[in-house]
C-alpha cells in the first residue's frame, strides 16, 4: 500500500502530516507505540528539511510518500532543494550533562534510534530521505 | 493536535505547568514564551505535570532543557510528574533527564515538596 501527498515546507504544516501518517497506520492497525516512533521520526525529519529550506529557500514543497507492506513502513520525504543529507550531522556527545550541551543534532540522533534504517541519495536534482520501520512478524497468532 | 499549557501556583514560588497535547517544532515555542514569562516571577520550584502531554519531539525537549538550564542557573529546582512510557523513551533516548527529579504520580511529589517545605522552615 502506498500513499503520497506534497506539503509546503513549513513546520506549520506539521498537524496535517500527523493526520496523513495516522490514517495510513490506522488503516493497517498497526501497533500504537510503533505509530508514536513513526511520528517522532516523521516530525523531526520534515522540521528539519524546514529549517534547512528556511536558509536555503530553494524546497519549496516537500512530497511525502508512505509505503507499508507486511515487513515495514518506509515514509521517503523529496524535495528540489540544493542537495542535503539530513543524516549527516554528528551524533550529539550524550555524556555531558543535558542542559551544557549544544542543542543541535538531537532530532537526527533520535530518528536514527527509533527507526530501523535510514538512508538518502539524490536524484534528478531531488533530495530524498528515507526512513523505514521494520514490522514485527505477524504470523496469524496475535502474542 | 495542538498544545494546552495550564499554569497554576502550587504554593508560594512552586509553579506547576500541565502540558497537554502535542509539544513539536510547531508548538514548542508557545511553551518557551510561557516559561520565560514565569522565570521573572522568580520561582523556587518549577513542575512539569505531563499526564496530558501525547507527543514530544526534540523541539519540546529543547525547550525542557532550556528552562532546566534557567531554573538551575537561579538555583531552583525542576520537576517532572506522570511522564507516559513513550515521552519518558524520547527523553531517556537523549539522555535529557539527569538533573530533573521525576515523580510517578501527585503524591509521590506532595511528599517529596513537604519534606522540601520542612527543610525550609528549619
Amino acid at each position: 500500500m502506498q500513499s503520497y501527498r506534497e506539503f509546503a515546507a513549513h513546520v506549520e504544516n506539521l498537524p496535517r502530516i500527523y493526520d496523513f501518517l495516522a490514517t495510513q497506520l490506522i488503516e493497517r492497525e498497526l501497533h500504537e507505540s510503533l505509530g508514536f516512533d513513526l511520528k517522532v521520526a516523521v516530525e523531526e525529519l520534515f522540521t528539519n528539511i524546514c529549517k534547512y529550506s528556511s536558509a536555503d529557500r530553494s524546497v519549496g514543497r516537500i512530497s511525502i510518500q508512505i509505503t507499508i507492506n507486511a515487513e515495514l513502513v518506509q515514509i521517503e520525504m523529496a524535495d528540489s532543494g540544493h542537495p542535503f543529507n539530513p543524516w549527516e550531522s554528528d551524533d550529539p556527545n550524550l555524556d555531558i550533562p543535558p542542559e551544557d550541551r549544544e542543542i543541535g543534532g538531537l532530532g537526527i540522533f533520535l530518528v536514527k534510534q527509533l527507526m530501523d534504517h535510514v538512508s538518502y541519495r539524490r536524484v534528478d536534482n531531488r533530495n530524498i530521505s528515507t526512513i523505514c520501520k521494520n514490522l514485527p512478524c505477524i504470523s496469524g497468532d496475535k502474542e | 493536535m495542538s498544545l494546552s499549557i495550564n499554569r497554576s501556583i502550587k504554593s508560594p514560588g512552586v509553579i506547576v505547568l500541565k502540558i497537554g497535547g502535542s509539544l513539536d517544532a510547531n508548538t514548542s515555542s508557545r511553551l518557551e514564551e510561557e516559561i520565560n514569562d514565569l522565570l521573572q516571577t522568580s520561582p523556587r520550584s518549577l513542575i512539569f505535570d505531563f499526564e496530558f502531554l501525547d507527543f514530544i519531539s526534540s523541539a519540546g525537549i529543547r525547550v525542557i532543557l532550556m528552562a532546566q538550564k534557567e531554573l538551575l542557573k537561579r538555583g531552583a529546582s525542576i520537576m517532572m510528574v506522570k511522564l507516559q512510557p513513550q515521552i519518558q523513551k524520547v527523553f531517556d533516548i537523549i539522555k535529557a533527564l539527569p538533573n530533573a527529579t521525576i515523580f510517578r504520580n501527585v503524591e509521590e511529589l506532595d511528599s517529596y515538596l513537604a519534606g522540601m517545605q520542612q527543610k525550609f522552615r528549619e
